[in-house]
């Protein structure tokens, strides 16, 4: 009995987790950045990287050339760094793993709720504590809505769908 | 324009937004030229039907011109009606959807909820004015079409309704900006496509709680009316007369 | 009191005739089960096809949003008032010739329900996300919206559901029990599980028969209700045609219509199938049709008052509906369905000979259906068809599609019910010895 509940416990989380991209294995980046060595420990303030944050939908993910302002005039430390060295001369771009993404029908604008007095760490968790970023906890509806109920901002199905 | 004192006593009472999203078409003015169609398919990404499903029917377009012939021939005269969404203060559509994918906004806009809508079609039959489109299958561009998406509005998949919006995503990013300054929104500020797109300036939107908007003062026009006007619908869109009758 | 021992001797020619349908199958059995399954594997791979490539298979378009799969849903939901009709209302009124119907005429309310809620799954656009119409805590925070018909219908259909299945039950509880006694095998464990404890004393038998005259008039009211509520789905719109007061009762007695019609398909092809004459008399056949007398009347009545007052007030809007239908597009079917549910069962089952013939009564039967069928398929599309907007009109007519879906689901439902004579007794066997008792004694 204990045997049969847990091959269809088995049987049903495997079903569940196919096809969805929280697999942590997906979540590997190609250079391992540590947002805990910029953002924590150089105190790099979130918005000199992500610069769009405050005037677009979207934050914005560096250049290359934002990375190499700092970065041409270090000393190739670690293996990683010889890997931005090396994508750097070969003037291709570093295949980031998208980590935060929202479906199609969200209407979601980093400009308004930066405008709001959110800071970057209500969404996102400490960043600058991990070395490692993983995908954030979830984007799901029920999460957002507690947040605009707490807030007082607006309950409107328009404001966040489109 | 007939001043119906039930209706005024609903705006006030919904109140509670600053905004009051209203178009005025003036029939007089309309030479049927659907510009205003092919605008709204550029910017809503309306799927592109082709020949062989609007032959069935199935042809999706939030605005529309009807087309009515009077009088015999030799003297026929084409008359134009474009027919959109009205965005009724007391739509028909929105207390029959069993989800609330069909509701009211706080602006006076009757919204459809794509993501929620499950497609049992209810809100289409109840329309008066049929400006209610379902998707029956999933929408497909051509390339380079494709690459034309607009990225503010959704790609609405097979099997969910949709209609027109009065292009909330240029109202939702006029209103940004209008906050972001913390001032209304200006007359004018705002143009769904349809009225960018109108060469004789037959549509005309703004903001009805505005007393000095354009629409404010040729709602008041002698010529105004409503399509459909003893349902009890109450439409935020108000059709002006033509002149030459 | 002489012949009383008589009664008992009956008894066990009873319990042989009515259970030998659960011990005995033939080779037409598993022919017929084995036709049926490929018909319903065929609408299976048609609902399958229509939900990977869209909704768009079928024939439905701009302005006509609803077709055949909610007339059909309006169908089965009047068949399944069959049961629920004959076997609630006779029995409140103590009819004695009910008792060998009732069965088989709960059993078609608890098949037809099935399939009914099957035709809400076709329809939908994404069906996909069903789970939307269901009010239970969910992270999004949501919940349906209780204002639409479509809900209350949901609800209406659910406690329908539930209801009939314990006013099934119950009364089968002794058949169980008897079942459990008689047969051997694994069926009997079954029968066990199901008979609950069954062993006829006294205080069960008290037990059950209070537990039945309780359910009994509140599914008469649930009935009523039911199929009121499917007719506020079209009442409560503003569709020309639609938003007129009389669809609620209209509903409720089309529904009994072709609900009783099929009561009398079921009761004469059981009866020929399991050779149940001495059970089911031409008395029964009889007495059906003169209920059918009643319903053809009153529904001609309905009708004739709503088509007379919209014909009356000459509203252009309604009248576009109507001319559809006398002259226009849809004449040929509403002339057919005309025929088919008021003048044919008319001139028909008015005269005493007629409703002795139990043929003929079947026949009348699947006629009534058909035009029943026609008649709903009436309601739905030419209102839509005819909106006010006159740039708008269009016309439908069912795509293959749809006709193998549609036949498909027929194909379940004469499977379900008789993979369900197969298991519980057509005719309630302590119904009818009671009966024989009560005739017996007075």
């Amino acid at each position: 009995m204990a045997l049969l509940a847990g091959s269809m416990a088995m049987g049903v989380g495997a079903l569940y987790s196919i096809g969805s991209a929280d697999l942590p294995v997906q979540d590997q980046q190609p250079v391992r950045f540590s947002h805990r060595q910029h953002a924590g420990t150089l105190n790099i303030h979130c918005q000199f990287c992500h610069r769009y944050a405050t005037q677009s939908p979207v934050a914005g993910v560096p250049s290359m050339a934002l990375c190499q302002t700092c970065h041409e005039s270090l000393s190739e430390t670690t293996p990683d760094m010889k890997m931005l060295r090396i994508y750097w001369k070969e003037k291709r771009p570093i295949p980031w793993v998208r980590l935060q993404r929202l479906p199609d029908h969200v209407y979601f604008t980093h400009e308004m709720h930066l405008f709001a007095g959110l800071s970057c760490t209500s969404c996102h968790g400490n960043v600058s504590g991990m070395s490692s970023t993983p995908r954030a906890p979830t984007y799901e509806m029920g999460w957002c809505l507690t947040c605009h109920e707490q807030r007082g901002a607006s309950h409107d199905c328009w404001t966040c769908h489109k | 324009m007939s001043q119906d004192p039930q209706a005024t006593e609903e705006y006030s009472k919904t109140a509670a937004s600053p905004y009051k999203w209203e178009m005025v078409v003036d029939l007089d003015r309309c030479s049927g030229c659907e510009a205003c169609v092919v605008a709204c398919h550029a910017e809503n990404n309306i799927r592109i039907s082709g020949e062989e499903e609007a032959a069935e029917g199935r042809a999706i377009n939030w605005i529309r011109i009807e087309r009515y012939w009077e009088g015999d021939y030799p003297n026929v005269k084409a008359k134009f009606l474009p027919v959109m969404c009205q965005h009724c203060d007391d739509a028909p559509c929105e207390p029959v959807c069993p989800v609330y994918a069909s509701y009211h906004t706080p602006e006076g806009l009757n919204a459809q909820v794509y993501n929620r809508c499950i497609g049992v079609r209810y809100c289409g039959n109840n329309c008066p004015y049929v400006a209610r489109q379902f998707n029956w299958f999933d929408p497909h561009w051509d390339e380079p079409l494709a690459e034309q998406l607009n990225p503010d509005v959704s790609v609405r998949s097979g099997g969910v309704m949709e209609k027109c919006t009065f292009c909330v995503q240029r109202i939702r990013s006029g209103k940004e900006a209008a906050h972001k300054e913390g001032r209304r929104v200006r007359d004018g500020e705002i143009t769904p496509a349809c009225v960018q797109s109108c060469p004789t300036s037959a549509l005309i939107f703004g903001d009805r709680n505005d007393p000095d908007s354009r629409v404010s003062h040729l709602k008041k026009s002698r010529r105004g009316f409503h399509l459909m006007e003893s349902l009890g619908t109450h439409p935020a869109v108000t059709y002006l007369r033509r002149l030459s009758e | 009191m002489t012949d009383r021992p008589t009664v008992w001797e009956e008894m066990p020619k009873i319990n042989r005739d009515l259970l030998s349908p659960l011990q005995t199958t033939t080779w037409t059995y598993y022919l017929w089960v084995g036709v049926l399954s490929c018909f319903v594997a065929a609408g299976a791979g048609a609902w399958t096809y229509q939900i990977q490539t869209g909704i768009g298979q079928t024939d439905l378009h701009h302005p006509i949003f609803w077709g055949s799969y909610i007339a059909s849903f309006v169908f089965w939901i009047g068949v399944s008032h069959s049961g629920t009709f004959i076997s609630g209302v006779l029995r409140l009124t103590n009819a004695e010739w009910r008792r060998p119907v009732t069965r088989m005429a709960e059993l078609m309310t608890v098949v037809a329900l099935l399939v009914t809620t099957l035709f809400v799954f076709y329809h939908l656009g994404r069906v996909w996300r069903f789970y939307y119409l269901i009010p239970y805590p969910n992270q999004r925070e949501l919940w349906p919206n209780f204002r639409s018909p479509l809900m209350w219908d949901a609800t209406a259909i659910f406690t329908y559901a539930t209801a009939s299945t314990i006013y099934i039950y119950l009364p089968l509880i002794p058949d169980f029990a008897l079942a459990r006694d008689r047969i051997q095998g694994w069926r009997k464990t079954v029968y066990g599980w199901l008979a609950i404890g069954w062993h006829g004393s006294q205080a069960q038998w008290r037990t059950l028969e209070m537990a039945i005259r309780i359910i009994t008039p509140l599914i008469v009211m649930v009935m009523i209700s039911v199929h009121s509520i499917v007719g506020f789905d079209f009442s409560m719109a503003l569709v020309p045609a639609w938003h007129s007061t009389i669809f609620a009762p209209y509903f409720v007695v089309g529904a009994v219509h072709s609900g009783l019609g099929m009561v009398v398909i079921g009761l004469y092809t059981l009866r020929r199938v399991y050779r149940l004459h001495e059970y089911v008399r031409t008395e029964h056949f009889e007495k059906l049709g003169k209920l059918l007398l009643v319903t053809t009347l009153l529904l001609a009545y309905m009708y004739f008052a709503e088509q007379l007052t919209v014909w009356y007030g000459q509203v252009p809007d309604h009248m576009a509906v109507q001319n559809s239908l006398l002259y226009g597009a849809y004449a040929v079917p509403f002339w057919f369905m005309v025929s088919c549910i008021y003048i044919i069962p008319l001139v028909t089952l008015v005269w005493p000979r007629f409703r002795q013939w139990p043929v003929g009564l079947m026949m009348i039967g699947l006629i009534i259906n058909l035009g029943m069928y026609i008649e709903r398929m009436l309601i739905i599309v030419p209102p839509l068809a005819r909106p006010r907007l006159s740039f708008q009109w269009d016309e439908y007519f069912p795509s293959l599609i749809e006709f193998a879906i549609l036949v498909g689901t027929l194909a379940l439902a004469l499977l379900l019910y008789s993979l369900a004579v197969k298991f519980v007794p057509v005719i309630s066997i302590w119904e009818e010895k009671l009966g024989k008792k009560h005739a017996q004694e007075h």
